[in-house]
């Protein structure tokens, strides 16, 4: 029972999903302490409600995959997963919610301090106030990031907005000079290994200059193949910038992606994973952006295309290197499998995954030598051998 | 073995029950006295002689034939089966004496008539009953079995009747009156007071007293103030049967005050008394079920289990209590106006579920903060931390007009020098409020206001904190 393909288009289109894309605000400190101060008005006046007082229930914007759709660009080839307005709530006379619900408003009361002192603080500071603070409530990391992510959906502003940032965990390398305003240029073609750290701060990333003769744009999934790279100075031979998240995409490292993407249009971006089902996920976060961080993350979706390792170069690896998919891995598959936005060819890999029930790391490619990895990047980018 | 199922108490709870019947039936003032009289220590055999005496209506001697069962389970050696009964009604020109067999094969022959007195015109009514039983070693296990029976009768302050136990060693002049009616502080005694008033009097005595394992205690006297009382009663008057059995039930609860050396240890168990027809009796099976199976948590108390220990009385065992002492006491019984409806109160177990409801929520009802259901209670813990986290807010911000929009909202006028802490206690106060407001009510989450408006709520999602994924990745 398929709807009329117009209803189709119509439903996909950037026209209309924006209207029901839920989007967190970029705000500035005194915006988001106004919401807050909403938040606490609104909250003391169903407390004293003469006729019916009560205690608010927290009404919040569901992260899950139900409440997620795909968007296509009518002009661009970028997709993105977006969240709708579909809310859960967190009320304190339900035992499961309860702790939750005190999270958050300890979370934003701290936001406001935070922010009212016009400071920025990271995600590991802040959890170390809260655990002070209150460590009945925080004991630990996950608590404080679920709590942020909680108060982004709940004031519907960005993380950053709050005055929180994720510490820097991405690093980048290669044919790109960059320039903040008021501070010395930096050529990233001359640096050591580890390359330049992305800072975590999204405003400092927004005020970069960027210039760049590079042709290409590598995502590089873990930061020992980045390095390898690094050192065999790859964009010295072929003109690319490497970038890194070091495992799974930080906002940051999206973001300055994205950046590069916009400044430099005519760039590729080929992503370089491990052949498994995580590797495939990390790939269509920077992709798609994620549903955890949906809020935000759909402003730095890339269209980024999948270089290796795939099926086809699986010949390319000794039988010796490939190891069994483990539970974990299956579940990100069906995950991924059962998902709205995931493309043919990139479906088809992963059925040839789950089929041959085997994954393989890139490193396995060392076994042909330390420079094989180079040479075979480049011959797939000259081959046009991606999906 | 001293038990429940100890013949010797099975027998005289039997002529007591009886003696206590007949003593409702008729309507005025009665008395009721247990007499045991103790060989002298040397001699032997060692005998002991018991009298149940009422001055209750004439017996009309049907009920002794219950003893069939229980004459056929004691050892002769134990009770030789024979009673003496003297019994005469008001309007009797005649005392009428029996010796009653119970050995006797024919139950036409068990009643044996002996020598009759004449009254001369005297008008009273009343019934002895005498036995030997064998002594034993179990006679101060028997007479220790004895005065808590009769210290649980008085708990009821039944009107009109008054109880006495005597105990005396033959060849020793003194007989010791063990058990008098007790003065009561409570002057609660006026013939008119329900029997539920009479209970609780009585009931707040025992509580005031530890069970009766001493006498007034000097420091608890002074809590009579500090006892909560929960009461509830059920009936099944308004159906057809005209005469249903009655069912009181009565809860006390001793509040730990840290300056009262008796108090402070919290309750972890309580021994429930349970009546039937004015007598003490071991808890029926299914009134402990009900018992057993009340909601205990929607008032706030955690059972961890309960038991029936071996003199029949039910004991329920209580986790991390609050309260220094919670007495219970079930109440059933049929109105009677002739002695054969005053026995056999059918167990109704839902005029008792009823009824333990009732008085739970009496006491909810009257005093909301301390009887708040467990769930209440672990919300309520969480309200200082969110009332600080709020106070702290509004008076660290530096925006006049939401600091006074806040402050007006709290309801604490326009004072300059609003501190945090009067802050802080208000949005507490409020919401505590609200949770007991609310407590054990349905659909409250419902009706519960949204902090900003919001299109629909997605009733069906649960928020499952543990099983989303440790680094939150992979969350398509």
């Amino acid at each position: 029972m398929a709807a009329a393909p117009e209803a189709d288009v119509a439903a996909t289109s950037l026209f209309g999903a924006d209207r029901r894309l839920c989007s967190a605000d970029i705000l500035a400190p005194a915006e988001v302490r106004a919401r807050i101060e909403v938040a606490v008005l609104n909250f003391l006046a169903a407390l004293a409600s003469p006729t019916s007082p009560a205690i608010s229930v927290l009404p919040l914007i569901n992260r899950t995959s139900a409440n997620c759709s795909l968007r296509s660009g009518l002009l661009s080839d970028v997709s993105s997963v977006y969240l709708s307005y579909a809310f859960c709530k967190r009320s304190l006379m339900r035992e499961n919610t309860a702790t939750a619900f005190i999270r958050v408003w300890k979370v934003m009361v701290m936001c406001y301090k935070i922010l009212g002192e016009g400071k920025m603080v990271h995600q590991r500071e802040l959890f170390y106030k809260l655990l002070s603070d209150s460590p009945k409530y925080f004991s630990c990391q996950r608590h404080v990031n679920r709590a942020i992510q909680d108060v982004v959906s709940l004031l519907q502003c960005t993380r950053q907005s709050l005055g929180v940032m994720a510490s820097s965990r991405g690093a980048l390398i290669g044919r790109l000079v960059l320039h903040e305003p008021d501070e010395e240029q930096i050529d990233c073609s001359i640096l050591g290994a580890s390359g330049h750290a992305i800072t975590g701060d999204l405003n400092v990333l927004s005020r970069l200059n960027l210039s760049s003769d590079a042709r290409y744009i590598i995502v590089v999934e873990k930061d020992a193949i980045f390095q390898r790279l690094a050192e065999d100075r790859l964009y010295n031979q072929l003109p690319c910038i490497l970038i890194t998240a070091k495992g799974y995409p930080d906002i940051a490292t999206r973001f300055i992606l994205h950046r590069l993407s916009q400044t430099f249009p005519n760039m590729p971006i080929f992503a370089l994973v491990d052949w498994n089902p995580a590797g495939l996920a990390i790939l269509c976060t920077y992709k798609y952006g994620s549903i955890s961080m949906g809020l935000e993350s759909y402003r730095y979706a890339c269209n980024v295309k999948w270089l290796g390792l795939r099926g086809d170069d699986l010949q390319l690896i000794p039988e010796s290197a490939f190891q069994e998919l483990k539970p974990r891995d299956l579940q990100i598959a069906k995950s991924l499998l059962s998902s709205k936005f995931l493309q043919e060819s990139h479906r088809a890999e992963l059925t040839l995954m789950v089929e041959t029930g085997k994954r393989a790391e890139i490193e396995a490619l060392y076994s042909h030598g330390f420079d094989f990895l180079g040479k075979y990047i480049a011959r797939k980018i000259v081959q046009g051998d991606y999906i | 073995m001293a038990s429940a199922s100890s013949p010797h108490r099975k027998l005289l709870h039997f002529l007591v029950y009886w003696a206590v019947q007949r003593c409702r039936v008729s309507e005025s003032p009665c008395r009721l006295t247990v007499s045991l009289k103790r060989p002298a220590e040397s001699a032997s055999p060692s005998q002991l002689r018991v009298s149940v005496s009422d001055t209750g209506v004439r017996s009309k001697l049907e009920e002794f034939l219950e003893l069939n069962d229980l004459a056929r389970e004691t050892p002769v050696e134990k009770w030789d089966g024979t009673l003496l009964i003297t019994t005469t009604g008001i309007n009797d020109e005649a005392i009428y004496r029996y010796r009653f067999n119970l050995h006797e094969e024919l139950s036409s022959a068990r009643f044996t008539r002996l020598a009759t007195t004449y009254k001369n015109h005297a008008t009273f009514s009343g019934t002895e009953v005498c036995l030997c039983l064998s002594n034993e070693a179990d006679a101060d296990d028997l007479i220790l079995w004895l005065v808590g029976f009769f210290h649980k009768i008085l708990v009821l302050r039944a009107a009109n009747l008054a109880c006495e136990l005597f105990v005396e060693q033959i060849g020793n002049a003194e007989s010791r009156n063990v058990c008098l009616p007790q003065d009561s502080d409570d002057v609660h005694h006026s013939v008119m007071a329900s029997s539920s008033d009479r209970l609780v009097s009585g009931l707040k005595d025992y509580a005031l007293s530890h069970g009766y394992t001493c006498d007034k205690c000097d420091t608890c006297i002074l809590n009579r103030d500090l006892l909560k009382t929960g009461t509830g009663a059920a009936n099944n008057i308004d159906r057809r049967k005209a005469k249903g059995p009655h069912v009181e039930v009565v809860i006390l609860i001793a509040r730990a005050a840290s300056d009262l050396s008796c108090w402070t240890v919290n309750c972890s168990s309580t021994q429930v008394l349970y009546f039937e027809d004015f007598v003490p009796c071991p808890i029926s099976k299914s009134s402990f079920d009900v018992l057993v199976s009340v909601d205990w948590q929607s008032y706030g108390f955690k059972l961890k289990g309960g038991f029936i220990d071996d003199e029949g009385n039910a004991v329920l065992e209580w986790d991390d209590m609050p309260f220094a002492r919670v007495d219970i006491a079930i109440h059933t019984y049929l109105e009677c106006t002739a002695m054969q409806e005053c026995q056999g109160s059918q167990q109704d177990r839902h005029l008792v579920r009823k009824a333990l409801n009732s008085a739970l929520s009496h006491l909810k009802a009257d005093h909301a903060g301390d009887f708040l259901s467990c769930h209440g209670q672990r919300v309520r813990e969480y309200v200082p931390d969110l009332a600080e986290s709020i106070a702290g807010l509004i008076l660290s911000s530096n925006d006049k007009a939401f600091h006074d929009e806040c402050i007006s909202l709290l309801g604490l006028g326009s004072d300059q020098d609003i501190s945090e802490g009067l802050v802080q206690s208000s949005i507490c106060e409020k919401m505590i409020r609200i949770i007991e407001l609310n407590d054990t009510k349905e659909n409250v989450e419902d009706n519960a206001p949204y902090l900003f408006e919001c299109e629909k709520l997605d009733e069906d999602s649960h928020l499952d904190e543990e099983d989303r994924d440790e680094d939150m990745i992979f969350d398509f």
